[in-house]
């Protein structure tokens, strides 16, 4: 079977490829408006829209980067992961309900439109879909690069060679096929294939890397001790008040995630969001446990002297799988991790060319495009090919483009949208004028602490600088100017 | 029944500024050279925490403190999302015990997280040391305690029949003005 791994995961991923074309195909006969394009008509179900919540919050990081981190600092990154339970949870109580009663009572295809029709303000709407384009553009071009990456590095591993620009356009292909083909609806349901993937490759591995180790996890915690205690201990390397900023940044953020809260209002009923939320806690709960453990494995394993040392931090996954997983599970694993920057990725393309056809010319003319969902399937197009074109731009030529641009990323949607969107669909004393400074304020700190590479004292992470200022400015701003008398519906809405 | 008329939204704020003063002191502290990490003696790919105790003795209580002020903020977020209306004692008492669960979870991984420092490894829970299971079983799973608020909670306080009553008249308007969309 040995001889046969690279085979199979190649294979595996092939397969995973040609289930998401077939998807695209049967969702492009569902797909007959921009409403079907952008909402899914509000169809989902509760599993659907949970599991598609939690994949798309939980991009290739959780199986690339996350694992590589914590061979590098120890446990510090899944604060990240440990914030999930409680800023699902507060992102349901403020959003679940009130987003799926807006999208219900007006005519709602993106989070812009929620902005405005909750403002009464182009302004706020123009701003909240230029800030997701900025992040869009950013998040993308690192998904893009990711997938063209790994795909290059397991077919060289089965004796093939395909150039970095290739494998970016196969890759790349299919996603925007089904994307192109099916929208939203698509995209959810490539998700759900993905979401059940990972959380089953997540418990499969965490047993696979008991498996690897001497005295399994428990013998890899007493190894990291005898090392760093630090390390092993629940701050990692990188300390407290790191761990902490991620902790608030990746808990209170996830209400201000476009790609991930607009799923909230594709549920077949207001009532659907009871077992949302726990169905999307515990799939990424389940799908998160193996960025632990491949990362506290390979950490061991390779201090142990087991393993050689890693010439970089995100070969841990790739690495722990390629030697100490059996190889249909090593397909599966892959596989999955294609699943999850996909996942992620058409979201994020989805939410893209709303804000291009739809929200810019709603804000600028007071109507979307005409043949909307003729526009809104070239923007996606368009969007994939700008994407595609920064991250080879960086890969060759200037990482720093890529990094800039991923500053306008988790850390820039936080900040934005949960003031605008969470807060403001919760009090009725918010303001444009609050919306749009808050909205303001989030670019301008990201941008500028990632333009002249701030380092602040301690680890303070620049994306909690963010949050803070913006939920600050937003609700004093809001006390500070006049209110203007709410929309009626909106107000009853509210008051639901 | 009410409870006292506080509003969410003043309580969160104080979190923000609470938390802006406790980072500013952080800043005012002398960082320590280790306070980040430092690349590991051996494996160049790795970095290492160091000595725990030199690097977190004077920054301790604030990072304690910064914890619990974000506990408090979420449970103030949850309580902001339900509607003033269906704000009653009962879910007051609930989502204060859940927060004071995840305070003592938090402040038990601290305690136990200092008491390490003395370079003893401590005992461990399936698998991790103490105060690290502490972080990954306690802080990862007490907010199921919210989400059970919220599950078993929510035909009485996140969307009850009367708001599906009047959310279905409030389509029911909008559908005789053309203006439904649902």
């Amino acid at each position: 079977m040995e001889e046969y791994r690279s085979p199979i995961i190649l294979g595996s991923i092939m397969l995973y490829m040609a289930i998401c074309i077939g998807v695209g195909i049967w969702a492009m006969r569902r797909t007959q408006s921009s409403r079907d394009f952008f909402m899914a008509g509000r169809s989902l179900g509760a599993l659907v829209a949970a599991v598609a919540i939690f994949s798309s919050g939980l991009s290739g990081f959780g199986f690339v980067g996350g694992p590589g981190l914590v061979y590098t600092t120890g446990l510090s990154s899944l604060w990240m992961a440990v914030a999930s339970s409680i800023g699902y949870t507060t992102g349901f109580f403020l959003l679940a309900k009130r987003l799926r009663i807006v999208a219900g009572t007006h005519d709602i295809v993106s989070l812009p439109d929620v902005v405005a029709a909750r403002y009464n303000s182009e302004i706020a709407r123009l701003l909240t879909a230029i800030a997701i384009i900025l992040g869009v553009m950013g998040y993308l071009a690192t998904q893009i690069l990711a997938m063209g990456v790994v795909l290059q590095s397991i077919l060289l591993a089965s004796g093939l060679s395909l150039s970095l620009i290739a494998c970016i356009a196969v890759s790349t292909g299919v996603l925007v096929f089904y994307c192109v083909t099916g929208g939203i609806i698509a995209s959810v349901y490539t998700d759900l294939i993905q979401g059940l993937l990972m959380a089953v490759v997540g418990m499969c591995v965490v047993i696979a890397a008991n498996a690897a180790l001497d005295g399994g996890l428990a013998g890899a915690s007493m190894e990291l001790w005898l090392d760093d205690p630090e390390s092993i201990g629940p701050f990692g390397t990188v300390g407290g008040i790191t761990s902490l900023c991620w902790y608030f940044i990746f808990g209170l953020g996830f209400a201000g995630q476009p790609h991930v809260i607009t799923k909230m209002m594709m549920s077949r009923t207001v009532g659907d969001a009871r077992n949302m939320l726990p169905i999307a806690v515990i799939g990424y709960a389940f799908a998160a446990i193996l960025w632990l453990a491949i990362g506290v494995a390979m950490r061991a394993l390779v201090i142990q002297g087991t393993h050689p040392e890693l010439t970089a931090a995100d070969l841990a996954a790739p690495e722990f799988l390629q030697h100490y997983v059996h190889p249909v599970l090593a397909g599966l694993v892959f596989a999955g991790l294609f699943a999850a920057i996909m996942s992620t990725a058409d979201g994020f393309l989805n939410i893209g060319s709303a804000a291009v056809v739809h929200d810019i010319p709603t804000a600028l003319r007071g109507r979307g495009l005409d043949r909307e969902l003729f526009w809104a399937r070239m923007a996606t197009v368009g969007l994939a090919i700008v994407a595609a074109g920064f991250a080879l731009y960086s890969y060759y030529a200037n990482a720093r483009l890529v990094a800039l641009l991923g500053a306008f990323g988790w850390s820039t949607f936080a900040a934005a949208l949960v003031p605008v969107v969470a807060l403001g669909l919760n009090w009725k004393r918010a303001t444009a004028r609050a919306a749009c400074a808050a909205i303001f304020l989030s670019l301008v700190v990201n941008f500028t602490i990632e333009l002249f590479n701030i380092t602040l004292p301690f680890g303070i992470q620049g994306g909690m600088l963010a949050i803070l200022s913006s939920m600050i400015v937003f609700i004093v701003v809001s006390l500070l100017s006049s209110q203007r008398k709410l929309d009626p519906v909106i107000e009853e809405v509210m008051d639901i | 029944m009410k409870f006292i008329e506080l509003e969410p939204v003043a309580g969160i704020l104080v979190t923000f500024l609470v938390a802006t003063v406790l980072l500013i002191s952080v800043v005012m502290v002398e960082e320590p050279a280790n306070s980040r990490g430092e690349v590991h003696s051996e494996i160049q790919s790795m970095r290492q925490g160091g000595d725990a105790a030199s690097r977190n003795t004077d920054i301790f209580s604030q990072v304690w403190g910064l914890g619990l002020s974000m506990i408090v903020m979420y449970a103030l977020f949850m309580s902001l999302g339900v509607s003033p209306q269906r704000r009653d004692r009962c879910l007051a008492l609930y989502l204060g015990c859940a927060t004071l669960f995840v305070g003592a979870t938090w402040s038990a991984l601290m305690v136990t997280y200092r008491d390490s420092w003395t370079g003893v490894m401590p005992p461990t829970f399936l698998g991790f040391p103490i105060p690290s299971a502490w972080m990954l079983y306690g802080m990862w799973a007490s907010p199921l305690l919210f989400i059970a608020i919220y599950w078993f909670g929510f035909r009485r306080w996140i969307f009850t029949v009367e708001d599906e009553n009047r959310y279905e008249a409030l389509c029911a308007c909008l559908r005789s003005t053309g203006r439904h969309w649902d």
